[in-house]
């Protein structure tokens, strides 16, 4: 009776006039019929369902034009990557720059100190000089004028 | 992207003015540090530096001299050399006495003042050119080794630097 039901539903099938709800018995029957041997239906719904198993797995591939991809890709890299070393480069060059200038500001102080202090020895030897010659005059003078 | 740029060039032109060179100054007679310790570069600590004009220049006009009477002298300077090195105080003596020997044979400088206080002797040179001063150098030994000075200028105004230490 069952199996007269669904030759019926089958045929109605394959002319295109079923419902939603027939083509889910027909499922049902065939689901329930696994281990039967396969009739001709039972190929076609045995197919259906394991399309419907690979379906799940589908991955959408969508074209593109590979050689504009390439160019956008690497003058963007290329940008990135040329403004990061010119900015290194540059901030590199404005330490050393800052480096040198700080040792040469330290090296021009030491040797502002040294002809300072040098010229404070000077001053001092040449008054000392003068101090020792008046005196020496000075007692010059008294000898000349004890003589006298 | 273009901030990145824009920096790295606004860094770059303020970089590159740094680096310039100041103008090579005039070319100067040898001081007597070159004439009479030059020969002695091979001893130990042996260091010699400068001023030149350029240099000299740019401290007087930024105001780098503390005090205004070695400001006021150290504008008639268009060249300062130093040089020291380590010597033993006997091996110095001899040094001395053979450069001072150089000095008085050659003629090229006048002994100015000499100064023998507590083991260290100072020696002052002058050089003229009829009667202006050109170089005023000063040569010292001591405990250290051997140091000396040398000021270079047109027309050097000597009795100027008494006014550097107060007269006791």
């Amino acid at each position: 009776m069952e199996k007269d039901n669904m030759t019926l539903l089958l045929e109605k099938y394959w002319r295109a006039e079923t419902t939603i709800e027939e083509e889910k018995l027909i499922k049902q029957y065939f689901a329930a019929r696994e281990q039967d041997a396969l009739t001709q239906n039972d190929h076609w719904f045995k197919v259906i369902r394991d399309f419907q198993s690979i379906e799940s797995n589908v991955v959408d591939f969508t074209a593109s034009d590979p050689a504009n991809n390439i160019k956008k890709f690497n003058l963007s890299i290329v940008l990135k990557i040329a403004s990061t070393v010119m900015l290194i480069l540059g901030a590199t060059l404005f330490g050393i720059n800052y480096h040198n200038r700080k040792i040469q500001a330290e090296k021009e102080l030491a040797i502002r100190q040294e002809a300072e202090a040098s010229l404070l020895f000077i001053s001092k030897v040449i008054n000392q000089a003068n101090n020792d010659l008046d005196q020496s005059a000075g007692y010059i003078l008294s000898l000349k004028k004890s003589n006298q | 992207m273009k901030t990145i740029l824009l920096s790295f060039w606004v860094i770059l032109f303020s970089v590159s003015p740094l680096f310039s060179q100041d103008k090579t100054s005039e070319v100067r007679a040898p001081t007597l540090i070159d004439i009479y310790l030059k020969s002695f570069s091979g001893e130990p600590g042996y260091r010699v530096s400068g001023m030149s004009e350029d240099m000299l220049k740019r401290f007087n006009e930024t105001g780098m001299w503390k005090n205004p009477n070695l400001a006021r002298f150290m504008k008639q300077i268009k060249l300062y050399k130093s040089l020291h090195f380590q010597s033993s105080t006997e091996n110095g003596r001899q040094i001395i006495g053979k450069i001072d020997a150089a000095i008085k044979k050659d003629r090229l400088y006048k002994p100015y003042a000499v100064l023998n206080q507590n083991g260290a002797i100072s020696d002052i040179y002058i050089r003229t050119n009829g009667n202006k001063v050109i170089e005023l150098a000063y040569v010292v030994i001591n405990n250290s080794g051997i140091g000396a000075s040398s000021y270079v200028g047109d027309n050097i105004e000597i009795e100027s630097i008494r006014s550097l230490v107060p007269d006791k």
